[in-house]
This record gives C-alpha cells, structure tokens and sequence, in this order.
C-alpha cells in the first residue's frame, strides 16, 4: 500500500538514503533539507508520514514535530524522529507529539529500522506508542555530544529566561526560532510565528521603518530605544545581529521592551514641562544651582533679565560666570555650611541709580547621603512691600504722636478750663468785694480828713489797713484769674529770674537775704508764660525769705539745668523748712504756715498751678529745721500748643500798679 | 469861699452810688464841684450840660459801660480831663484805656492821697 511520505533532514546522504529506500517500495516520497522548507512543503502537502530529523538548521527537529501536531490537516500523520544524538540525550520523543524514534546509526541499520517504522504506521496512528527508541542499542555514545548537549541545553535554559526577546529568521525572513520572551512580545503561539515573515509581526507605520530598515545597508540595522517601533502594542527597540550559518545569514534579533522606559521618560518630561511651566510663570527670578562651580542648571527668564539690570552681584553667581563672594553676601555658602534654607534682604543699586530691596530665599536640594547637591534660589524684589511698611509706620508714628499731642492738649485744656473757671469765679467775686471795699476805704479815708479824736483815728487806720489786707487776698485771687490768654513766648529763665529778683532785691537786702545762682551754661529757652513765671519765682522767693525770718544764715540758692526736653529750676532756702505732716499740704489753696495776716495761703497754690499750667511739675524735699527745696521742671516745648509765637521772650514783669 | 469863684466841675461815674456820694464828698471838700452819674445815659448828658473839665470813670457799669462812654464822651468833649477808676485789673488795660483816651487809671479801692494828687498834676496843666 503506496503513503505519502515526507523526509526532513539537513543531512543529504541520510536523506537520499531514505527516499530512495521509500520509492523502492513504491511510496510518493518529497525531502526538505530543513524545517523551514519542510513547513512550506507542508502548507500544500498532507503526508501519511512524515520523517523528521532532530538536529536541524532553521527551526530544528523538536520545534517542526512540535508546529505539525498543531497543524488541523496533519492530524493524523504519523511522526518519525531521527536522532543522531539518541545516546546521548534522554529523549522524550512522545512529548514532542512523535509516534516512533530511530536512532541514527549504521547506514544499513537505519534502512532496517525505517522498514519496521513503516510496518508501525500501518496500523494507523498508536493509542500508546512504545517509548522504546530504535537502534539505540546499535549506537555508541560520544562524550563530546554529550558535552555539546549540555552547554546547548544552558543555552537554551538562558534564552527562554531572558527578559529580552530573541528571534531569528533565515535570509528569506522566514522566522525560525523565537524564545518565549519573544513570543510573548509578538503575541502569537510559537507554532503561528515560526515559519512566519519577520516583517509580519509588525503593522502600519513601525512596519514600514522596519521594512525600510531591512532593505537598508547591514550596519545601518538598529531601532534604538529613543526612536522605538510599536510591536504588539509595546514599544521595542531591536538590535540585529546577523550570524552566519551554513544555510546562509540569518539574523538573530534582540528585541527590549521599552515601554515602560519610555512611559516614564514620557512622565519625566511631562513633570519637566511642567516644572518649567511653573518657574516661568513666576515673575521673580528663580534659579537652580549646581554646588559645583555653581553652574546654573535651571533658569527662568525673569532671573535672566534680572541679571542683565544689574552692575553687581555680591554673593551671586553671574548666570554666565559663577562668581564668590565673601559673607555676609554669600546665601550660597551660608546654605552649604548650614545645611538649611536661607533668607536674607539686600539692597541693591540699579544701573539707573535706583534702589531696590530684595528678599533673596535659598533652599538646598540633597542627594540620598544628605550632601547640598543644588541650590535654589529666588528672589522677590520687595521695594514697595517695604515703602508700604514704611508708610504704614511712619502714618502710625505720626498717628501717635498726633494722639499723644492731643491728649496732652486735651488735658492742659481741662486743666486749664477748670482753672479758667476758677479764675472766673475768682475774677467776679473780687470785683464784688473790691466795690464794697473801695467804698468803705473812701469813707474811711473821708473821715480820716475830719478832725477826730486820735483814739478813733487809730480806728481808722486799722480799718484802711484791713481793707488793704482783704484787698490784697482778693488781688492775689484774681491775678490767678486767666481771663487774659495765657501768652507764650520763648523765656530765657535766667534772664527772667535775674529781673523778677531785682524787683524784690530792695526787701532782700533789709532782710539780709542772699541770692546765690548756679545757672547751667546753654540752658535752653522754654515755651512759657513769662508773665506767669515771674509769678513763681516772686511767690517762691518770698516764701523763702518769710521761711528764713528767724534764720541767721539767710540764703537762697537757685540752681538750673537742663534736663531731658526741658529745665530744670532748683530754689533751696536755708528757713525752718516744713515738716513731714505739712508737706503732702503745702500746694493746697488757703495752706499757710505764716502768722494770720501775713500769708493768703494761695502763694504755694498759684505756683502749683501755674507750673501745671506749663505741663511742669513742682515737688518739694523738706525737712523741719533743715530748709526747703523746690524742685520744678518746665518742658522746652508746651505739648499741644499750636499758638506758640516763638518771637523773642517777653522782658516785662507784671506791673501792679500804675500812676 | 463867700466868693463864688469859679470851682473845677468833676463829673464822677459809678454804679455804685454810695462810692459816688463819698467821693463828691472828699471832692467837694479838697474845692472841686462834683457832679454824679451813675449810668452812661445820664453821664453823656451831663457831660453835654454842664461841661465838666474833669470825669472819673468805673468801667464795669451795666448798660453803656466805661469804654462805651469813653468813645462817645470824647467826640461830645475832646478836653475832658478823664480818670478811670476800677476794680478791673487786666495786663495792658493802662494802653487800652491811653489808646481810648483816657488820661490815668486809678484802682479800687481808690487811695485818695493819688487822687488828689492825680487832679492837682492835671490842674498844673489846666492852668
């Protein structure tokens, strides 16, 4: 009975063997001298049987038993192995889909064998095949096949664990062998891609490079990671390495996924653009910093055009030559040595002149070790933030000072109303009593012209002399009185004093009293009622002198200083002082320590009240029978005194009377 | 003093009428004639009847006070001799009353040795 038989090996004696031994017994014999052209036979052919050899060129033994047993109309075909290598490889054959294995030996030997195959392949395919192989026992082993097996079985353990897919394809671009890698990566069963055009595996586009590629120049043959190809929906990057064998040049092709490099390279860049987009948004110069020779990695074009307004740059690199500068100028030295973020204001000069503030933040970058790798610096130019600030103080300041004015001025106002109305009152009750008085005095006096009796003469002079005292009360009441405006001009208090003591100069001498002055030199002058303050100095100095009354040394002793924003204006007395009981006392209004008739009791009030009328103070340090001092300050200026004539101070003295 | 010689006319201006009363009585016996108003009116008045060479004047009167019949008296009588009396003591009110043309200022209560010899100094000028 006539099968159809194919023979596949590379091997031309073992093949014209075959043939001829087949055709002798009348079977329609075809041979392929590889697996490559046995799978093309096979595309038109169906075989009954079909003898394969295992050690083949473009797509070997294992792999065509492996692509027919997956092929529909071969089904049923009934599959040989030769094996030269029996002996020395423990063969599965019936794993690889085989009905019968002949060990390769003797050339007579293997007629016998083919001739008991094909009795085996008569009877159709076998349930179970006998895993016996034939002629094993016939043949020999050699231990450098042995050897070769082993590292080829590394081999291949190596190739179908890489990572990276290996495919070869014959010089008819036929692929002929593929490691699962690649397999994986073309995504088409191994049986599907061997046998396969290499070009096929690609579409559209990558296609046509590949394509292109192939008809190219050898050397030329590369698609590099950055310009990838689309395999598969992944994006490769493949190198070709052409291997020469003895059925021509193949090409072994190494093909990297690089998709995910690529999707990360896609992100970084995206973050860049992204980052950039950032920085130059920023309207302030920012920067970047390498610490080596502080190169500028990173710039936007603020801190370009920045550059280009400046004539200096204290402590900064110059965007184009890095520049040093010693500290305290150096924020990029400071975050070297500080490991820290940096903040420092500068004032800078223009090419124009003008000044600007800037607020210059460094911050470090580090590597993994903690090393300053970069520097990051931006600054904000701050001029009008601190005009602004300045502005804000100087209206606060200005705010202040005006409220402090006026509370000053608000309270020399009420005081000075209260005295007002004091005075007011004062002024009228005076003039109420003075028209009684002046009526009585003129009677008195009338009756004085009569010729009376001396006992009621005397009568008479008592009463003129206490309508002279009443008179006098009243008088020293009223001068109190601020009905006239309170007039300042610029006192020189020495001058003032030396011409208030010439008035009292006369009653001094009678008195043996001594006046000693210890002026300061460059006292200043003061805003001050010089009218008023000549009262002072009469109601001080005749309180001095009344105290020393029964003194044998009779001085007084006026001293001036300056003293902060003001004057400071000592009298001390050598009198019989004032005791502790009489000295919380003395500034009250009708307080007198004087004999009934001598004193109003209003001298010490007029003084106080004058001198807080000048926004002064007055205190007295006293003890009994040691004398007194008082101490008083005016300041140079009267807070809150707007009508301040500073015209040259008034010389007059307040005249009594007139003639 | 049988003949009637001519005395001085003094015409004396208060609200007050006892000082006006006690005062005519200390003029009158130092040889003046005195005359009383105690109301501006009825000073002008007198001062228009009776022409008197000599006035002493109160400043604080209600209605026409002392200043108002300063003015008006010195158009009436640019001669008329006037002593301001008063119980008003301001600073400057001696050039106030020399710029409204009053001629001395005498205080209250009134030391009648300066006034007589205030009217004695002026009748040195009268005569």
């Amino acid at each position: 009975m006539s099968k159809k038989i194919l023979v596949v090996d590379n091997h031309p004696m073992v093949l014209k063997l075959i043939a001829n031994l087949l055709a002798k017994d009348g079977h329609e014999v075809r041979t392929a001298p590889d697996g490559l052209s046995a799978l093309d036979i096979l595309k038109s052919y169906a075989p009954d049987l079909i003898f394969v050899d295992l050690v083949m060129p473009n797509i070997s033994g294992e792999k065509l038993c492996r692509i027919i047993r997956n092929m529909p109309h071969l089904q049923g075909v009934f599959l040989v192995i030769l094996s030269a290598i029996a002996a020395e490889e423990e063969l599965d054959f019936v794993a690889l889909g085989a009905d019968a294995c002949i060990a390769k030996g003797s050339m007579s030997n293997l007629a016998r064998h083919v001739a008991r195959v094909l009795d085996l392949a008569s009877l159709e395919r076998i349930q179970e095949p006998s895993r016996e192989i034939l002629g094993l026992e016939e043949v020999a082993t050699r231990e450098i096949t042995k050897e070769l097996l082993s590292s080829r079985k590394h081999f291949e353990i190596i190739l179908s664990n890489m990572s990276e897919g290996i495919l070869e394809f014959a010089p008819n671009m036929k692929i002929i062998f593929a490691n699962p890698a690649a397999v994986a990566l073309v995504g088409i069963p191994e049986e599907t891609l061997l046998g396969s055009d290499f070009t096929d595996i690609f579409a559209d586009h990558s296609l046509e490079i590949v394509a292109a590629l192939l008809n190219g120049p050898a050397a030329d043959r590369k698609i590099s990671a950055e310009a990838p190809v689309l395999l598969n929906g992944r994006q490769v990057s493949l190198q070709f390495l052409p291997v020469a064998g003895e059925v021509g040049a193949s090409t072994i092709v190494i093909i990297h996924d690089v998709t995910k490099r690529k999707q990360a390279e896609e992100k970084i860049s995206e973050q860049n653009r992204f980052l950039n987009k950032l920085i130059e948004s920023l309207p302030h110069p920012f920067f970047v910093v390498g610490v080596k020779g502080y190169k500028v990695m990173l710039a936007n074009s603020s801190a370009h055009r920045y550059r280009a307004g400046l004539t200096d740059c204290p402590g900064h690199i110059d965007l184009a030559e890095p520049c040093k500068a010693p500290p305290p100028y150096a924020p990029f030295e400071r975050v070297l040595q500080d490991k820290s973020s940096f903040l420092m204001e500068y004032v800078e000069q223009g090419r124009d002149g003008k000044e600007t503030t800037h607020e210059i933040h460094a911050h470090p970058i580090f590597d993994k070790k903690g090393k300053v790798t970069q520097i990051i610096e931006y600054r904000l130019d701050i001029t009008e933030r601190k005009k602004a600030e300045q502005a804000l103080r100087d209206s606060k300041d200005a705010l202040q000072k005006a409220l402090d004015n006026l509370q000053v001025a608000q309270q020399v106002a009420i005081r000075q109303e209260k005295l007002a109305s004091i005075g007011t009152l004062a002024s009228g009750v005076a003039h109420e009593i003075l028209n009684p008085l002046n009526i009585i005095g003129t009677l008195a006096q009338i009756m004085q012209l009569e010729k009376i009796p001396a006992s009621m003469r005397e009568n008479l002079d008592e009463m003129l002399s206490q309508i002279k005292r009443a008179t006098k009360i009243t008088n020293n009441l009223r001068s109190f009185s601020h009905q006239h405006a309170f007039e300042v001009s610029l006192v020189d208090v020495h001058t003032l004093f030396d011409k208030t003591a010439a008035l009292l100069e006369h009653d001094l001498k009678l008195d043996n009293v001594r006046v000693e002055r210890h002026y300061a030199q460059d006292l200043p002058r003061i805003e001050a009622d010089g009218d008023q303050l000549a009262q002072v100095f009469i109601n001080l100095v005749s309180n001095a002198r009344d105290a020393m009354a029964a003194s044998g040394d009779k001085r007084i002793i006026v001293e001036t200083r300056p003293k902060d924003d003001g004057v400071e204006i000592c009298f001390s007395d050598t009198g019989f002082g004032i005791g502790q009981d009489e000295i919380g006392k003395i500034f009250d209004p009708f307080f007198t320590t004087k004999d009934p008739g001598r004193g109003t009791g209003l001298g010490l009030w007029i003084v106080y009240s004058i001198i807080e009328n000048h926004c002064g103070t007055i205190r007295v340090e006293s003890e009994k029978g040691k004398g007194a001092r008082f101490v008083i300050f005016l300041p140079t200026h009267l807070p809150g005194r707007r009508d301040c004539d500073p015209v040259d101070e008034r010389q007059d003295h307040p005249s009594g009377e007139h003639g | 003093m049988k003949k009637k010689t001519k005395k001085i006319k003094i015409l004396v201006v208060d609200d007050e009428y006892a000082f006006c009363r006690s005062l005519k009585i200390f003029l009158e016996k130092i040889g003046f004639e005195a005359l009383i108003a105690t109301n501006g009116e009825h000073a002008l008045d007198i001062v228009s009847e009776e022409k008197p060479a000599i006035m002493t004047l109160d400043i604080r009167m209600p209605g026409l006070n002392g200043y108002d019949i300063l003015q008006k008296v010195k158009r009436l009588h640019p001669d008329l001799f006037i002593i301001v009396i008063t119980a008003i003591d301001v600073p400057k009110m001696d050039e106030m009353l020399e710029h409204s043309g009053a001629h001395a200022l005498l205080h209250k209560p009134i030391d009648l040795q300066k006034l007589s010899d205030t009217l004695y100094g002026f009748i040195g000028h009268l005569l």
